[in-house]
């Protein structure tokens, strides 16, 4: 079991290293944050200056050193946008992210159980057949469809 | 007298024969083939039977943007079934072409996916030790991620475009078919048949793909049409979001995009009727799917 | 969605026909203001929430003339030399009185603000010395003559030195060398009211990232009574809800509704108000010789033939992109600013012609034209990637190929930075409201040293244009200046070193009792918005 577990918490962190270094490589490579942050009137000199402020000029490598260095001493790093701790702007906005989390999963649970159990004991029914194609229907539609209807 | 020596021919029916049978005990299911065979030829014959190339900005005019079902473009004189977008386009010829690139961007990439991920689920079942658990994890890893978040991802470093977008929904559904065929070679591997191969010093590859291989194809076919659905919505989603096909040759997930903003303005037609194309598409391919994976299951059999 | 349709519109009739509340106020705007701190983060939505808290020495009116603010008066006594009269019984929002110290530290803090990601130094570089003669005499000396120094001024809001912990002496120092600063509060401090002081018509209530901020009326404002008892500005940044939110009377005002929806706001019977902005959208060329992503000319660079860059002008129908892309809320451009704004000569928009525009590519060499990339963000300007389509459509007709590369604003300007674009579309808001601004950064010859045409990535380059843009850009005579800047500009325009699409209109939609003058600048000020006149 603890061999279990800890393969298992082995396994996420790993999992979490692997989404950081893509996050990472990913944003790198969308834009220089810059370019969209200075204002459009700033010289190349002011530019310069600001990327480096933001630490933008290192090598990619050592950026994600620094990040990474930094965040197992609990430090997530300065948003450049609002000028204040990523951790604190996370956690900002967590109450609202949970609340729709929970929410929904409540929802889903309590209508999807029922559901379910009837669908399951009457598959051949009318009401069964409907559930199903809904859930098939559900699980397949693109998200952004499912969303706005 | 007779029994023993001439038995009753009991006619057994090929396998493919048998699911045929089975799969058209479902008259819904049935339609969704029809459905389907019908989009997919639409989307193969779209450049010679849509009224417009779409995607041919000479035959394009914004004076024509915007109008109605059933307008007259100025200046061609052709009428448009479905309305236009704002850039003019007839909706109803982007629509076959929008089929037509969904379609082949799904088709294309799950052939790819399989091909990797059945080579490397076998090879990893087979093989076993060291070469399995590697290669299993690193599928684990793959699965942890949602797709959507890896291929907007690799999009945004790749750039817009088709083979891009190909490239992309292999890179996220390689390890579904991988999973899928280990689990399944996994089972025959250990089966006589495949000691009986070995003792007769067959080659590896011989032994993989000559015996273990057919074993593993109903649940593959079966994860097949649940992803090559998946699929065509991945793609959708990605064009939605603005990284997926170039703006000039939308597929239906960029209609869609384009006419989300006229949706509330009246102007229903531009995404409305591409989103009802992508929905019917998807719900054949999966009512399809979904009896396949009925007939092919034998634990469902009754 | 559809089905939430009537009940909204139903809604709407009956908060149309309620008496108003006529002592609140709620807007709905495009998008969030990162900071309360206004000599943080160079950005418009910051901006136009600051401008309710916070005043500078010189204010601009909806045409971008500039006027008195904290400063009544001013003038040049030589090239470098300004002397400003600053108003007397000016009260901070903590009671305090409003003296030259003040100023001498709010841009003494500039250079201090940590992490801003777009800072003011652009504004205060300039400045070599600041001196007070007696507390409401003040005089800037400036490092180079600059004529636009009150427009700068209007930007750099004026903070309480005494709530933020100052000396009782402040003196100036360039580049952060001030003494009798203090411990100087960073830009996440100004979220509290007591820091976040100011000299403006309200006060900040609450700052609540991610849902609103509120600001409340400032009785003992200096110019008057404000209007509102309370003002909410609200960050809604879809376009959709933000409509939505109008219509079903959950704000009072909403800016920059989609265009397409602006007929089912009117027909709501709100108010529309619009007008001519500040803003060029525009095609710019990559005029060097290797150039990316053209094909069909062996290897060459045909922009770099003038008439090759007229014949894409001519072949715009920018009438057409106004009306049918645009919905009319757009203006065809012949110039890179607006008439009659400064340094604006009333140029002829250059007339569509598809047919002299072949004859030209044939005499330039392409009579079969050839295969480019347009590059395009998606989500920057009004229907950007739709004006892009049509440009593209617009050149197929005279046989060049192109294909719109679009993609979000961050990776678009990273792209066209890194030159990757042979012709892109973007757009410029002269935020000093007259020529230079868009002549030096967009078709000034690029120059890291001088810091000059640090936004054009066509690497256009006239050095009879530089000559007199340098000339202007250090005239202090206005009339001159005009005239200088009508030239430069002429010359790239013949020169067809750019070429301007339309000028965007900005929109404003709000219920019938309320009224907005609209502003070339494009910012919502929530205190110039009144009660409509009965």
């Amino acid at each position: 079991m603890i061999v279990y577990l800890v393969r298992r918490v082995g396994q996420s962190l790993l999992a979490v290293m692997a989404m950081a270094v893509l996050v990472f490589i990913g944003v790198f490579f969308i834009g220089n944050p810059v370019d969209v942050l200075v204002s459009p009137e700033a010289s190349q000199a002011q530019i310069a200056a600001t990327v480096e402020r933001l630490g933008l000029d290192r090598p990619l490598y050592e950026q994600f050193g620094i990040f990474v260095w930094n965040a197992l001493q609990g430090d997530l790093g300065t948003s450049f946008v609002y000028g204040r701790p990523a951790l604190e702007i996370i956690l900002d906005r967590l109450p609202a992210t949970l609340e729709l989390a929970l929410v929904a999963l409540a929802l889903s649970v309590g209508i999807g159980i029922p559901l379910g159990v009837w669908a399951g004991l009457r598959p051949d029914s009318i009401a069964g057949r409907t559930i199903m194609g809904a859930r098939s229907w559900g699980s397949r539609c693109p998200i952004s469809g499912r969303a706005c209807c | 007298m007779t029994d023993i020596a001439t038995p009753t021919p009991v006619r057994i029916d090929s396998p493919a024969k048998r699911i045929a049978k089975q799969f058209v005990e479902d008259r819904i299911a049935v339609i969704g083939l029809i459905l389907f065979v019908l989009i997919a030829i639409i989307a193969i014959a779209a450049p010679w039977i849509a009224p417009q190339n779409p995607y041919d900005l000479m035959q394009l005019s914004i004076m024509d943007g915007g109008l109605p079902p059933g307008e007259v473009s100025m200046a061609t004189g052709q009428t448009f079934w479905l309305g236009t977008d704002p850039q003019g386009r007839d909706m109803l010829s982007a629509i076959m072409y929008g089929l037509r690139i969904s379609l082949m961007v799904a088709v294309v990439s799950l052939t790819l996916a399989i091909t990797i991920g059945t080579i490397v689920g076998v090879s990893a079942a087979y093989f076993g030790g060291r070469f399995d658990s590697i290669v299993m994890r690193i599928v684990d890893l793959q699965l942890s991620f949602p797709a959507i978040l890896i291929a907007l991802i690799l999009l945004a470093l790749l750039g817009r475009g088709v083979d891009k977008v190909i490239l992309a929904l292999v890179i996220v559904q390689w390890a579904y078919y991988a999973r899928t065929v280990r689990s399944s070679a996994m089972v025959e591997t250990r089966k006589d048949y495949i000691d009986a191969a070995r003792c007769l010093a067959l080659s590896n590859r011989r032994i993989m793909f000559r015996h273990l291989l057919p074993n593993c194809v109903p649940p593959l076919i079966v994860v097949a049409t649940v992803q090559i659905a998946q699929a065509i919505a991945l793609e959708a989603t990605l064009s939605f979001l603005g990284v997926g096909v170039p703006i000039t040759e939308p597929s239906l997930g960029l209609l869609i995009a384009n006419g989300y903003d006229y949706l509330l303005s009246g102007r229903y037609w531009v995404s409305v009727f591409p989103g009802v194309a992508l929905v019917v598409t998807i719900i054949a391919i999966n009512v399809v799917g979904d009896r396949l994976r009925d007939v092919l299951n034998p634990r469902l059999q009754t | 969605m559809k089905a939430f349709g009537l009940p909204l519109i139903a809604g709407v009739v009956v908060a149309g026909l309620a008496p108003a509340a006529a002592q609140n106020l709620t807007i709905g705007l495009k998008s969030e203001a990162t900071s309360m701190d206004p000599l943080f983060h160079q950005l418009s939505t910051n901006i136009q929430v600051s401008k309710n808290i916070f005043e500078a020495l010189t204010t601009q009116d909806a045409l971008q003339m500039v006027t008195p603010g904290l400063a009544e008066s001013w003038e040049a006594v030589d090239d470098t030399t300004w002397r400003f009269t600053l108003r007397q019984g000016v009260k901070f929002h903590d009671g305090s009185d409003f003296t030259a110290r003040d100023v001498i530290y709010s841009f003494c803090r500039v250079p201090l603000v940590e992490n801003s990601p777009s800072a003011y130094t652009i504004f205060t570089g300039g400045i070599a010395d600041m001196a007070a003669e007696d507390d409401h005499t003040l005089t800037i000396t400036t490092t180079a003559t600059n004529p636009l120094l009150p427009v700068d001024l209007w930007s750099l809001a004026v903070l309480s030195a005494t709530a933020l912990g100052a000396d009782d002496q402040v003196t100036y120092g360039p580049d952060g060398t001030c003494t009798g600063m203090g411990d100087v509060p960073q830009a996440p401090a100004f979220n509290d009211p007591a820091v976040a002081v100011g000299t403006g018509p309200y006060v900040l209530d609450r700052y609540t990232r991610g849902s609103e901020v509120v600001v409340t009326r400032f009785d003992d404002y200096w110019g008057g009574t404000p209007q509102w008892e309370q003002v909410t500005m609200r960050p809604i940044t879809s376009d959709g809800p933000r409509v939505a939110a109008l219509l079903a009377g959950d704000v009072d005002m909403i800016e920059s509704p989609p265009i397409q929806d602006i007929p089912r706001i009117e027909q709501g019977e709100f108010t529309i108000v619009d007008a001519l902005s500040n803003r060029v959208i525009y095609l710019h060329m990559l005029q060097q010789e290797d150039a990316p992503g053209i094909g069909g000319t062996d290897g060459e660079n045909p922009l770099l033939d003038a008439r090759v860059r007229q014949a894409i002008s001519m072949s715009i129908n920018r009438q057409a992109i106004t009306e049918r892309i645009m919905g009319g809320y757009a203006q065809a451009a012949g110039e890179l600013l607006p008439p009659p704004m400064f340094g604006t000569s009333g140029r002829d928009v250059e007339a569509y012609d598809p047919e002299a525009a072949r004859a030209l590519l044939a005499e330039a060499g392409y009579p079969d034209g050839f295969s480019i990339t347009l590059g395009t963000p998606n989500d920057r300007y009004i229907n950007d990637e739709q004006v892009a389509q049509a440009v593209a459509q617009m050149l197929a007709q005279i046989g060049i190929s192109v294909s719109v590369d679009a993609s979000t604003a961050s990776q678009f300007f990273s792209r066209r930075n890194a030159l990757e674009f042979p012709v892109y579309l973007a757009g410029w808001g002269a935020s000093s409201g007259d020529m230079s601004s868009p002549l030096k950064s967009l078709v000034a010859t690029y120059d890291e040293v001088t810091g000059m045409g640090p936004t054009n990535a066509g690497r256009y380059s006239n050095p009879d244009m530089d000559a007199l843009l340098t000339t202007a850009m250090a005239t202090i005579d206005d009339d001159a200046r005009d005239q200088m800047l009508q030239d430069a500009q002429t010359l790239v325009l013949d020169d067809y070193g750019i070429i301007p699409l339309h000028y965007e209109q900005t929109v404003w939609a709000m219920k019938p009792d309320l009224t907005y003058e609209p502003r070339v600048d494009q910012y919502t000020l929530a205190a110039e918005v009144k009660p409509a006149a009965e």
